[in-house]
C-alpha cells in the first residue's frame, strides 16, 4: 500500500479514537457551537505561526483555540447576553481576522483550502505520533476520571458537592478540545471537525446502551467513516475532510431510519433508552 | 466505608455573619445558623428571600461575600438539587446512574429498596417522571451514606400525592442514617410534622424555632390552605419592621437593626 495512504488511513482512524468519547461528551453538554468556535479560532493560529514564524502551527493552533475557549469562559458571563450571541462573535470573529491574516502572509490562498478542509495526504508521521500520543491522554483521561466527567454533565453542582474538582476537569476538556482541533485540522480542516465530534456521536446514540457504549460507538463509526470516506475520495477523485462527514452523515441517515422501524416494529409506542 | 459517623450533637455546619450581594441587591444579611447531627431543618421564605443562596453558601457552591461557614471535618453531604435534568442524548439508565456512585450491587439494590425505586433501575434516567426522579436522586444520596442531606424543594415537580409520600420518605431514611436534613419547602402543611427546627428566612434570619414556636398560633393552621395567608401566618408574629412581600420587595438596604 501507498505510505501515504496508509499514514492518512492511520491517521483518521487516530482521530476517530479521539474525536469518539469528546464527541459524546459535546452531544451531552451541547457543546457543538462551541466546538466549532475553538475551531475556527484554530485557523487563526494558523495565522500567528505564520507570522510569526518560530511557532510551530500546531503549538500556535492549540494556544489560541485555548485562549479563545478561556476568554469564551469570561465573556458568557456578562448576563446581558447569551451564550450563543458570544460564540457567534468569536467563532465568525476569529474564522474572519484568521482567513484575512493567513491570506495576507500566504500569498497564494491556494493554501487556505488546505486549513479550512483539511489535507489528509500532507499527514507526517510526527502528525501521526502527535495523534497517537493525544489519544493516549484521551483514554487516559476517561479511565483515571470518566465517571467524574459523567457526573459534571449530569449535573455540576452535585459533582462540585461531592468533591469533583469541576473547574480543574473543565480546564482539562479545553485543553482536550484545543488539542484535538490543533491536531485534526489536516485531516478534516477547520469547518469540518465539529463534524467528526457531534456526527458518530449522534449515530452512536441509536444503538447505545450505556455513555461508555456511545463513546466506544462513536469511535468506531468515526474509524469506519474515515477510512470509507479516505477510500471514496480517491475513487472519484475528490476532497477527503468532505467525503468523510458525508460518509457520517450517511451512517447516521441509516441508523436513524432502521432505529425507527426497530422501534415501530418492536415497541410501537416507546422511545428506546 | 465508614461515612455518616457523626456524635449526637456534633455541629456539622456553621454559618457566622454570612452576608452575599448579587449586582448591589442585598441577598443574605448577617445570616447566623448551625445545624446539628441528625436534625432536620427547613427553611421558608417567600419568593427571592435567599434560601436558595442561603444553600449554595452552606454546602460550598458559592461563596459569600463577607462571614465564613465551617463544616465538621469530612463531612459528607447528599445533595439534591432543584433542578435535574439529565441530557436524553446521554443513553444511561437509572442502574447505571447509581453505578456511578457505589461498585455494590448489594448496596445499590439496598438503597433502592428503601425508596421504592427498584422498579425503574432498568428505565432511562431521562423518562422518568418527576416523583421517580426525586426519589432516584434520593437514593443516591443515601449511597454514600451521607451526615447531611441537603435537599431544595425536593416536592418541585411532584404531585400533590406523592408530595407527602416524598416527604415522608424523606424523614425515614434520614432518621435510619441518624442524618441531618437541611431543606427548602414552600409545602410547610407536610414538612411541619417531621421537622425539628423552621428558619424564617427573608435576606435575614427573621425567626426560627421549632414548628410549633414558628406557626404556633391558632389561626396558623387554619389559614393554611391559602398561599398568602400562610406568608402571613408566618410573618404576623414578632415582627416590628416591614417586609414587602407582595409589593414587589426591593431591599436595596439589608440593615434592618
Amino acid at each position: 500500500m501507498d505510505e501515504f495512504l496508509l499514514q492518512a488511513l492511520l491517521a483518521g482512524v487516530l482521530l476517530a479514537v479521539i474525536t469518539g468519547p469528546l464527541g459524546a461528551l459535546v452531544v451531552w453538554r451541547h457543546l457543538a457551537y462551541f466546538g466549532d468556535t475553538i475551531a475556527h479560532a484554530a485557523l487563526l493560529g494558523v495565522a500567528v505561526s505564520l507570522i510569526a514564524e518560530i511557532v510551530p502551527m500546531t503549538l500556535a493552533m492549540f494556544l489560541v483555540a485555548l485562549a479563545v475557549a478561556l476568554l469564551l469562559n469570561l465573556l458568557t458571563r456578562d448576563a446581558r447576553f447569551h451564550a450563543d450571541t458570544m460564540l457567534g462573535l468569536l467563532a465568525h470573529g476569529t474564522l474572519a481576522v484568521g482567513v484575512l491574516l493567513v491570506a495576507l502572509n500566504d500569498g497564494a490562498s491556494a493554501n487556505l483550502e488546505a486549513y479550512l478542509f483539511g489535507d489528509i495526504l500532507a499527514v507526517t508521521p510526527t502528525d501521526l505520533a502527535l495523534l497517537a500520543a493525544l489519544m493516549l491522554v484521551v483514554l487516559a483521561v476517561f479511565i483515571c476520571y470518566g465517571r467524574q466527567l459523567l457526573l459534571m454533565t449530569l449535573d455540576q453542582h452535585i459533582a462540585s458537592v461531592e468533591g469533583v474538582p469541576v473547574l480543574r476537569r473543565q480546564l482539562l476538556l479545553l485543553m482536550l478540545f484545543a488539542a484535538t482541533v490543533a491536531l485534526s485540522i489536516k485531516i478534516v480542516g477547520v469547518l469540518l471537525i465539529t463534524a467528526m465530534l457531534i456526527i458518530p456521536a449522534a449515530a452512536a446514540r441509536f444503538f447505545a446502551r450505556s455513555p461508555w457504549s456511545m463513546m466506544a460507538g462513536a469511535a468506531l463509526i468515526g474509524a469506519l467513516s474515515t477510512t470509507l470516506g479516505l477510500y471514496g475520495a480517491l475513487i472519484i477523485n475528490a476532497p477527503a475532510a468532505p467525503m468523510m462527514v458525508s460518509v457520517s452523515v450517511t451512517i447516521f441517515l441509516v441508523l436513524a431510519l432502521s432505529s425507527r422501524l426497530f422501534q415501530r416494529l418492536t415497541h410501537p409506542s416507546k422511545p428506546g433508552i | 466505608m465508614q461515612h455518616g459517623v457523626s456524635s449526637p450533637g456534633e455541629v456539622l455546619l456553621t454559618a457566622r455573619n454570612l452576608s452575599k450581594h448579587y449586582r448591589g441587591r442585598c441577598v443574605l444579611h448577617d445570616i447566623n445558623f448551625r445545624i446539628h447531627a441528625g436534625e432536620r431543618v427547613t427553611i421558608i421564605g417567600p419568593n427571592g428571600a435567599g434560601k436558595t443562596t442561603l444553600i449554595r453558601q452552606m454546602i460550598g457552591l458559592d461563596r459569600p461575600d463577607s462571614g465564613t461557614v465551617t463544616r465538621a471535618a469530612g463531612l459528607t453531604i447528599g445533595y439534591i438539587p432543584q433542578h435535574f435534568r439529565p441530557p436524553a442524548s446521554m443513553p444511561i439508565t437509572v442502574r447505571n446512574f447509581l453505578r456511578l456512585t457505589t461498585t455494590s450491587d448489594a448496596r445499590l439494590e439496598e438503597e433502592c429498596a428503601a425508596t421504592g425505586i427498584a422498579y425503574t433501575l432498568a428505565q432511562p434516567l431521562a423518562g422518568l417522571s418527576g416523583g421517580e426522579m426525586r426519589r432516584v436522586l434520593l437514593a443516591r444520596a443515601l449511597l454514600r451514606r451521607p451526615q447531611l442531606l441537603v435537599l431544595d424543594e425536593p416536592a418541585q415537580g411532584v404531585d400533590v400525592a406523592g408530595q407527602g409520600e416524598l416527604y415522608e420518605l424523606i424523614t425515614k431514611v434520614s432518621a435510619r442514617e441518624g442524618a441531618a436534613v437541611l431543606m427548602v419547602s414552600h409545602d410547610l402543611y407536610v414538612v411541619m410534622a417531621s421537622m425539628h427546627r423552621v428558619l424564617c428566612l427573608n435576606q435575614h434570619i427573621c425567626c426560627e424555632g421549632s414548628p410549633q414556636q414558628v406557626g404556633g398560633d391558632p389561626a396558623f393552621r387554619t389559614l393554611f390552605g391559602d398561599a398568602l395567608a400562610r406568608q402571613l401566618a408566618l410573618y404576623h408574629h414578632h415582627h416590628d419592621h416591614r417586609h414587602d412581600l407582595y409589593a414587589g420587595a426591593d431591599h436595596t438596604e439589608c440593615s434592618h437593626g
